[in-house]
């Protein structure tokens, strides 16, 4: 239950971040002489980017991923505990 | 002096013919037969009321100094070697231990060279997310890491090494 739990929080937090990834790359912003960031080529047209954050995702991937390890300990301790 | 077929209980009857659980031992005679000290005769009298009383349970000794196991062999260590779900908490350690520190390695990485490259997945994107996942990643294998061999002590018998 907490495997299942876990892989499925995991799936889902990366899924989130890829689709935040994707609408961040697909959202630029248009090259300003005076906003001093760095200029792109996106679609055969120079472009300009803010710094990419990531929000919310990586805390629910790294809670997953503690999810993940607590519930592979708790199964390698019970069956410790049954002795084979 | 005794003869040669009757038991002398002044010595040890490992030595007299006959009645030396060695020798029966050597020559495959079944210690638990009854007829094996029948030789007839007073000597009989002398080994059943005789201060010396092998012939009490030759079988018994032989059975228990043959089946009988030490204390600490009876012990039965719990298994752990052959725990799958030890084995994957080791691999997930090892793997996010590893994916932690080369993440934050290419964030670092790529934060300083990764705007020279032209693509802003390289330039923005990864670095950022690198650098906000690895430390979970470290964190975590740590702890899967710690607690593999808390497991692995808890369960630790001297009998196991």
């Amino acid at each position: 239950m907490f495997l299942g739990a876990a892989i499925a929080g995991l799936a889902g937090g990366v899924a989130v971040l890829v689709l935040s990834a994707v609408r961040y790359v697909t959202s630029p912003f248009p090259v300003s002489s005076s906003a001093g960031r760095s200029v792109f080529q996106y679609n055969d047209q120079l472009v300009s980017y803010q710094y990419y954050q990531v929000g919310l995702e990586a805390t629910v991937i790294g809670a997953c991923l503690f999810l993940l390890v607590a519930a592979v300990v708790l199964g390698a301790a019970l069956r410790a505990r049954r002795g084979y | 002096m005794a003869s040669d077929q009757s038991f002398d209980p002044r010595f040890d009857p490992a030595f007299q013919r006959g009645f030396g659980d060695a020798q029966a031992q050597r020559t495959g005679v079944d210690l638990s037969a009854p007829e094996r000290p029948a030789v007839g005769g007073p000597s009989v009298h002398v080994a059943a009321s005789g201060p010396v009383a092998p012939f009490a349970s030759p079988s018994m000794d032989a059975d228990s100094s043959r089946g009988s196991m030490p204390l600490d062999a009876a012990h039965v260590p719990v298994e752990t070697r052959g725990n799958p779900w030890l084995r994957a908490l080791w691999g997930i350690a090892a793997a996010l231990i590893v994916a932690g520190i080369a993440g934050q390695w290419i964030a670092i990485d790529l934060f300083s060279t990764g705007a020279s490259s032209g693509s802003v997945v390289t330039s923005y994107v990864l670095p950022s997310v690198l650098q906000a996942l690895a430390p979970w990643f470290l964190v975590a294998g740590l702890l899967a890491a710690i607690a593999a061999v808390t497991i692995k002590a808890l369960r630790w018998h001297p009998l196991d090494a």
